[in-house]
């Protein structure tokens, strides 16, 4: 199925984390594919395994923690991981870009933004061997591209000076400033308030559709999601359990589990709260012999305590895992 | 009905020093809330809306006692709660907050019946030690949580269970109000519905009055039955919670409801789409001239950058503070 | 690095094969247990921790069955045999013996007591003296309480302790009471210092300022909201400081103002051999590698206990 135009490819992806008397199997095959220039969410609760999911993709989790003990990710063709050491640096420093939820961890307080956007483009293909002016005006560029005005004057900002919009605006600056394929986003405007996460998901949306960048996009937020992805995964404790295009998940919402979360969404119309999905996600120390979903599902079955369904297409490309569909 | 006001704000006003002096020389404050009156209902539900910053929090805290008002009255049931320099413990008792966080209000070194064991004590609810047992029992089903919950430590479950435990901490002493402080914002929306609902049935069980906190307009739409909208330590207008989606009349509160990320079309429809939403709320030490809203709003006039408007009645339940509004209403 | 991960794939596959479908369900006890399992598992993860918390058994152990497990008691004492002085380590005396004929292992050991005494009694006034006045003073930041309390400690802290060992035990009778005066006085500001760092941020937690919304006393947030929080870092130190107190302790019996001969002390043994160097280094370096295990056993202890009362990331516990 990997066509050219697929940049990233994750198959039956299973990572367990080590913990006390065992093992926690966060991810239980994740399955989801990015094409070229593609907006991407991925969707879920806290503890599903978004994060869990684009951190394997980066490998940025500390090696003695974790176990992968099956699954591959295609990146341009190349399994991550059987990649050496060097070829991952390679793909962090050049391919692929992250922002994090809280860009105020993500910002080092004792340089100023310019150093540290400095240090990105010096250590970039497109910076190397360009002249400091030449790099200080790439710098400068990329803060006005993110509609922050006077970039100057932020050039020797300290992050501290900088209200957190703003900071989550270096952050997706830094992501952009030299060119990439592809750009993941960690939950970019969760810390935000609403009214800068509208302009800072704008701004973000603008500069990856300019740059045709494929991005994969986390939230918790079905309204995020609708607003900014052309598709989207639903994730449920550590599986996608839903993957369709964006417009056909909200028309067409076929798992109980997406069904649930999109009717506990409040809804400006009022009419009150739906009750919600009934009880937590699962203890994936032990997890469910079946589907994961099924202890908290209303339409559950012997079949679904018993096996685990598998991510299938039932019609365009709408995919679903559930033996009810 | 006077006496069906549980609780009387009246030209609250905390600020709070800095360490920086101003241009003229005076030191400079924080004007975190900055004359702000408000009149609850027993038995009602109102939200306090604001982006971070606007002194929503401010204000629970002034009313539950964490700070003394730099000027201001508080009033609970006709009773000036600052008139002495400590509360009583009555006053403490009939008053209760359940905090953001689930995480940092529970002593993470206590078990949970350790934690919901603590209201009981101080306030003498309860004579011997099989009493109180029974009673924790009662709160966690109150709250529905298994009973074997009580040898946990609050590391032990997750946050919608520690929120759930945090309520039934607040409701053990038997308050007549409580301030909910974003209680469900760190949490995920299936848990948050469940909380939700609990906290509606339990209001209605026992007639009690919620303080309800929230940056989430959509989520007040559905539970709350008055809605205020703070801006940078003022009230710009307050209304019935329907009618700010079908009459949201502020340039703020529209600005508001158009960043709010929807799920289907019909709400994609309720949203003032003219508004975008631009620039961020100023600091609360530098509280621009003027309506506070101006170095934001769409239809800024003349007026806003010299005049800070004050707050009128559009009808009995609805009121703006807004230039444009004051003009809509003399065109009329 | 590859052939190790495939090893732990496969272990880690065994231990999944064998584990119950279901966690077990726990009530008040067996909670209590697994809590206890769980915090010997976080100790342990740590080989050295193992390895200083069995030193520091054997060195309490030996300590309390001194008279029973060394094979000349009355050594310890004044006791002289000029025939067998200065002899090298051999069968009969396995570390040598010192000047007077007295076998040094034997000496080592009962020098323990004093070393362990000592310390179990200095902390034992210092921390309780040190800790309540830092969660008192961290409670109440920035009152008149908290700058008296934190001044006086301020000072304690600035006279260099040493010097201030040295001049009590001085002014007073040099004796192992007067120079754990000395090291309680030293001790003290410590602890105060470490409990008000972290009383001081606990008290912005919400659930002190929760617990006293609610109207809970100021005994009650002091003892059992903010206390239980100091105790990880008191405990850590705690652990660490039994050996800076025996190493204190050693140096002050080396310049002559600890334990008085002939009652063996560590550091006399080697200020003692420290004359006879090099032709009898066996009087020296065996009391001076006692001292050094001691103090890496307490403060191996320690680091396990600190990782032990670690709150820890979440996903590694």
């Amino acid at each position: 199925m990997t066509d050219g135009n697929t940049i990233l490819e994750i198959k039956n992806l299973k990572l367990w984390y080590k913990v006390y008397k065992g093992y926690t199997k966060v991810l239980d095959g994740v399955n989801m594919s990015v094409k070229k220039g593609e907006k991407v969410g991925i969707v879920g609760e806290a503890g599903c395994g978004k994060t869990t999911t684009v951190k394997s993709i980066l490998q940025i989790i500390p090696e003695e923690q974790y176990l992968i003990p099956e699954g591959e990710i295609f990146y341009k063709g190349k399994d991550i991981l059987k990649m050496s050491p060097k070829e991952i640096n390679q793909v962090r420093s050049g391919e692929i870009s992250m922002i994090y939820q809280e860009p105020a961890n993500a910002l080092n307080p004792v340089f100023t933004i310019g150093q540290q956007m400095m240090d990105v483009v010096r250590y970039s293909e497109q910076g190397k061997g360009k002249t400091k002016a030449e790099q200080k005006e790439m710098v400068l560029q990329a803060i006005r591209d993110v509609f922050i005005p006077d970039p100057e004057r932020i050039f020797d900002y300290y992050p501290n000076q900088l209200s957190g919009g703003m900071k989550q605006r270096i952050c997706i600056a830094m992501a952009i400033m030299t060119q990439r394929d592809m750009m993941i986003a960690d939950e970019p405007g969760t810390a935000l308030d609403v009214t800068i996460q509208d302009q800072v998901h704008k701004t973000l949306n603008r500069l990856v559709e300019e740059r045709n960048m494929a991005l994969i996009m986390i939230t918790h937020s079905l309204g995020v999601a609708r607003e900014l992805t052309d598709s989207i995964n639903v994730m449920y404790a550590g599986t996608v359990v839903e993957s369709a295009q964006t417009a056909e998940v909200f028309r067409n919402t076929l798992h109980p589990y997406t069904v649930g979360l999109m009717e506990a969404v409040p809804r400006l119309g009022g009419g009150g709260i739906q009750a919600g999905i009934y009880g937590a996600i699962p203890d994936y120390q032990y997890p469910p012999k079946g589907c994961r979903f099924a202890p908290r599902c209303s339409r559950c079955t012997k079949e679904c305590l018993n096996c685990k369904p598998e991510l299938r297409d039932v019609g365009g490309g709408h995919k679903v895992a559930c033996f009810h569909v | 009905m006077a006496d069906d006001i549980i609780l009387k704000i009246e030209n609250l006003k905390q600020y709070f020093p800095v360490n920086k002096k101003g241009p003229d020389g005076k030191p400079l404050f924080v004007k975190a809330v900055d004359d702000v009156s408000l009149e609850v209902k027993r038995g009602e539900v109102i939200g306090l809306v604001g982006e971070s910053g606007s002194g929503k929090s401010t204000i629970a805290y002034s009313v539950i006692g964490m700070y003394r008002p730099t000027s201001g009255k508080i009033l609970f049931e006709g009773q000036d709660l600052n008139a002495e320099k400590k509360r009583t413990l009555q006053m403490k008792k009939d008053m209760q907050i359940v905090f953001q966080d689930p995480g940092s209000s529970m002593n993470p070194h206590q078990t949970i019946r350790e934690i919901l064991e603590l209201p009981l004590k101080v306030h003498k609810m309860c004579k011997t030690k099989e009493e109180m047992k029974q009673k924790v029992k009662e709160l966690l089903e109150m709250v529905e949580l298994p009973e074997n919950y009580m040898y946990k430590t609050p590391g032990a479950i997750g946050g919608g269970e520690r929120q759930m435990v945090a309520i039934a901490r607040a409701l053990a002493c038997e308050p007549k109000f409580l301030i909910l402080d974003e209680p469900t914002s760190a949490l995920d929306v299936s848990i948050q519905a469940k909380i939700i609902n609990m906290l509606l049935r339990i209001q209605k069980e026992r007639n009690l009055t919620y303080l309800f906190i929230t940056h989430d307009l959509s989520l007040m739409r559905n539970i709350a039955t008055r809605v205020a909208i703070l801006y940078l330590g003022k009230i710009d207008e307050i209304a019935p919670a329907e009618e700010f989606f079908y009459r949201p009349e502020h340039p703020y509160t529209q600005m508001l409801i158009s960043s709010i990320p929807v799920v289907s079309e019909e709400e994609e429809a309720l949203k003032p789409s003219k508004i975008e939403s631009k620039g961020e709320i100023p600091s609360p030490v530098n509280i621009p001239p003027g309506c506070s809203f101006h170095l934001r709003c769409p239809y800024i006039m003349d007026i806003c950058r010299k005049e800070d408007p004050i707050m009128q009645p559009l009808d009995d339940h609805h009121s703006v503070r807004c230039h444009l509004c004051e003009k809509k209403n003399s065109n009329e | 690095m590859a052939k190790n991960r495939e090893k732990e794939l496969k272990k880690a596959l065994a231990i999944e094969a064998k584990r119950p479908e279901k966690r077990p369900e726990l009530d008040e006890s067996s909670s209590k247990i697994e809590n206890l399992k769980k915090a010997w598992y976080k100790f342990s993860r740590n080989k050295l921790s193992v390895v200083g918390l069995i030193i520091v058994i054997l060195v309490i152990l030996s300590a309390i069955f001194a008279s029973f497990i060394t094979p000349y008691p009355e050594h310890a004492a004044a006791y002289t045999d000029f025939a067998n002085a200065l002899k090298a380590p051999c069968a009969q005396f396995l570390l040598g013996t010192d000047n007077m004929g007295r076998d040094i292992l034997t000496r080592i050991i009962f020098s323990f007591r004093g070393a362990l005494y000592m310390s179990v009694l200095v902390l034992a006034i210092a921390v309780p003296i040190g800790s309540i006045l830092g969660m008192i003073a961290g409670y109440m930041k920035g009152t008149i309480v908290d700058t008296v309390i934190m001044r006086v400690t301020d000072i304690f802290l600035s006279v260099p302790a040493m010097l201030l060992a040295l001049s009590v035990a001085s002014i007073l009778e040099p004796n192992l009471k007067n120079s754990m005066i000395a090291v309680t006085i030293m001790w003290w500001p410590w602890y105060c210092r470490i409990v008000y760092g972290t009383a001081t941020s606990c008290r912005q937690e919400n659930f002190v300022i929760g617990a006293d919304l609610m109207g809970a006393s100021k005994m009650h947030i002091i003892f059992k909201e903010i206390f239980p929080n100091c105790l990880s870092s008191i405990l850590t130190k705690m652990a660490l400081d039994v050996g800076w107190v025996i190493l204190i302790g050693a140096t002050l019996s080396y310049v002559g103002l600890g334990e008085q001969p002939p009652t063996p002390s560590l550091g006399q043994m080697v200020s003692d051999g420290s004359r006879y160097m090099p032709d009898a280094w066996w009087m020296t370096i065996f009391p001076a590698l006692a001292i050094v295990i001691i103090i890496l056993g307490f403060n191996f202890m320690g680091d396990g206990i600190g990782d032990m009362l670690s709150k820890g990331d979440g996903k590694n516990d």
